[in-house]
Order: C-alpha cells, then sequence, then structure tokens
C-alpha cells in the first residue's frame, strides 16, 4: 500500500475501506481525497468553525512560500530567512498545531 | 538619517522582520521594497465570482472580501462582465469580476463561455461558488467538468480556483423546516447538533459526487484544498475561504499578506462567531 496509507491512523483505515466499498471505481488518490475532506469538515464543524486569524500557520506558510516564490522571480535571494520561518512552520503544522498566539514572533527570532 | 517607514502590511512586516535579522544592506531593502510596492500597488489583486443566481454572491463578497453593500446588480440572462474596482487602503485595489452564471440555455452558454475565457485567465483567485443545498448541482458540475476546469487547465490556472459551497446554514431547514433541531443556532452562531450531522452528510454526498465527475482529486481537476464550504450570512469558516484564497495560484498569498484578515466579516451584518 501506498506510503500515506500506512501514516494513517486505525480509525482512518477503517474508514478508508469503508469508502472503498462505499465507491469500489475510486483510485487511492480519490480515497485520500475524500478522507481529507471529510477530517476537514470533522475537525471545522466539531471544533466550532473559524473565525479569520492571521496567527494560522497554514496561512502564513503559503503567505511566505509565496513571498520566496516572488523573490526569486525579482532574482533577490534572502530566502535563506524565509526557508528558515518555513521549517519551523512545517513543524508546527505537523505537530497539529492550528494556532499560536504571536506566532510571528515565534517565526522570525532568529 | 532616513525616516523609518511604517510597514503598512503583514508582508511588510515580514520582510522588515527578515532585513533586521539578516542586516540586509539598504540598497537591497530598497530593491526589494521598490518591488514590492509595485507588486501589491500598481497590480489590482483580481478576484473572479461566478456563481448562478441565489448562490449568494453579494453576501459572500460582503463576507468573505468585507465589501461594504456589495449588490450584485447583474440582471436575468446577462452577457455582460461587470468589474468594479474597490480601493481598499495604502494604495492597495481589489477588483472583482462578477461573473454570469451559466444555466442550461445551450446558446447563453457559449457567449458566457467566451467571457469566461476572456476574463478568468488573469484572475488572480477565480471563485465558483455553488449552493449547499442546490437542486441544481448536476448542472454545476456540469459547468465545471465542460467549460470552467478547462478554462483553467488550458490557460494554467486551475490553482486559482475555488470552489465556495455556500448557504450550509440552510442545510437543515431544507430537509425539514419545521424541525428546530436542524435550524442555525443564530446565538451562538454555530449549527446545532442535529444540523452538524445533516451538514457533514450533506458536504460528503457534495464531495463523492466531484470526485465522480471527476472534478476532485485527480490529475488536472480540483485539489481538496480548493473546496472550502462556509455560510456568508453568518460569517462561518471565512478562515478556510482564507486559507483557500493564499493557497491558490501565483499571487493568491498577496491576499492574506495584505488586507485580507482585515477585509473578512468586516461590514457584513452577521458578527463573527462567538469567541471561546
Amino acid at each position: 500500500m501506498p506510503e500515506d496509507y500506512n501514516n494513517l491512523s486505525a480509525k482512518e483505515k477503517i474508514r478508508y475501506r469503508q469508502i472503498q466499498t462505499e465507491h469500489p471505481h475510486w483510485d487511492h488518490k480519490q480515497i485520500m481525497c475524500k478522507l481529507a475532506f471529510d477530517r476537514q469538515s470533522d475537525r471545522i464543524i466539531d471544533g466550532g468553525g473559524n473565525n479569520p486569524n492571521p496567527n494560522d500557520p497554514i496561512i502564513l506558510k503559503q503567505i511566505l512560500e509565496g513571498a520566496k516564490r516572488w523573490l526569486k522571480q525579482i532574482g533577490n535571494s534572502i530566502n535563506e530567512y524565509i526557508d528558515s520561518a518555513l521549517r519551523k512552520i512545517n513543524n508546527l503544522i505537523k505537530s497539529g498545531i492550528e494556532y499560536i498566539a504571536d506566532i510571528f514572533g515565534l517565526l522570525f527570532n532568529f | 538619517m532616513s525616516e523609518k517607514r511604517n510597514p503598512q502590511f503583514l508582508i511588510n512586516q515580514i520582510f522588515d522582520k527578515i532585513f533586521e535579522m539578516g542586516k540586509i544592506s539598504k540598497e537591497e531593502q530598497e530593491q526589494v521594497n521598490t518591488a514590492l510596492n509595485k507588486e501589491l500597488i500598481e497590480k489590482p489583486f483580481r478576484v473572479a465570482v461566478i456563481g448562478q443566481s441565489g448562490v449568494g454572491k453579494s453576501t459572500t463578497l460582503n463576507s468573505v472580501f468585507g465589501l461594504k453593500n456589495y449588490t450584485s446588480n447583474l440582471a436575468e440572462g446577462t452577457t455582460e462582465i461587470i468589474e468594479k474596482k474597490f480601493p481598499l487602503r495604502d494604495g492597495f485595489t481589489l477588483s472583482i469580476y462578477d461573473m454570469p452564471g451559466l444555466n442550461n440555455d445551450i446558446e447563453k452558454d457559449e457567449e458566457y463561455e467566451k467571457l469566461y475565457k476572456m476574463i478568468l485567465p488573469g484572475c488572480d483567485v477565480i471563485v465558483y461558488i455553488i449552493n449547499a443545498h442546490s437542486r441544481d448541482f448536476g448542472e454545476d458540475c456540469r459547468i465545471l467538468k465542460e467549460i470552467v476546469l478547462p478554462i483553467c487547465n488550458d490557460n494554467k490556472v486551475r490553482e486559482n480556483l475555488i470552489l465556495a459551497i455556500n448557504k450550509i446554514d440552510t442545510i437543515g431547514e431544507n430537509i425539514d423546516p419545521n424541525d428546530p433541531e436542524l435550524q442555525w443556532d443564530a446565538f451562538e452562531n454555530l449549527p446545532t447538533a442535529k444540523l452538524k450531522v445533516a451538514i457533514k452528510e450533506k458536504l460528503g454526498d457534495i464531495v463523492a459526487k466531484l470526485i465522480d465527475e471527476n472534478l476532485l482529486g485527480a490529475e488536472e481537476t480540483l485539489q481538496q484544498h480548493q473546496v472550502v464550504f462556509y455560510s456568508a450570512v453568518y460569517n462561518y469558516n471565512l478562515q478556510d475561504f482564507i486559507r483557500a484564497i493564499a493557497h491558490a495560484g501565483n499571487r493568491g498569498w498577496i491576499w492574506p499578506a495584505t488586507v485580507g484578515f482585515e477585509q473578512a466579516g468586516k461590514w457584513s451584518d452577521a458578527k463573527l462567531l462567538k469567541d471561546e
């Protein structure tokens, strides 16, 4: 089985097989997409929805990656600092943290 | 001694911090700031909003983009594109293309397709809005599959597309308008327990249909982060909408990096969620 399947929790593997039974013509990628969406909707709906919040590491990650692409386009390379902030953000996201007060201070405290 | 510039946007604050930490030369700072100014101010942030009558385009623009009293005045059957520019602050301009939604009139579809081909490739974000309890969802799938997605793929702007599922607050009353357990809890500004179950089920059906129609989760289709569900009327789940915008194409990041957070929910009648 693909690696991303092996990384699923036991509960998610059960759900994966349920989806597979309900939609036998779907491939692995499609099933994982449905699983990701279900996970997301559970998180949001059970968690109480989300007010706009600039301390969101996922949005900050997009900002930093966008800024990095843009800097590369203009031929500038202060990207090592952006990369350092991105490494921190990726660790936060991997650990499931969705909000940190003063994420800005955390990211740019070299 | 040069005066310290007051950072205008979040992205300016980020760069200022990097300049400080990296001891970046004044010349290089000037180069970056001048180019950034050009990118943010000289180019309006372009958003196309597509949707059939009644899906909530106006409330979405009020709620998500903070446009006060925006009203979508497209006449029934119009093939006119309306572009409106909104100067927001510090020179940043939002440009909205209010696009008519396609309907079952094949002749009109061809004209609309021409308009879409003309406008969509130049947009930073393309928001296709559907109603969560639409009886016309099959038609939306057809339009996405036959017209919108091919145009986006041909012009390499598929990643700029967001499928926005609005009016999730009305899913319950569509099942049983007389069941108070299926009504949106306006006091808490949250779905009731029973409505939560109904919403999850409905969204699950919508996503399954999108996957079945090869619109989601495969090569050259939408990806999971491009599908958002929300209630514009209740400002519910605007954060995910901002996430989707941030992820969109080459320039989506500019929205939250500038005015995105201050605009969301700014003028809408509905209060934001009660904070915990």
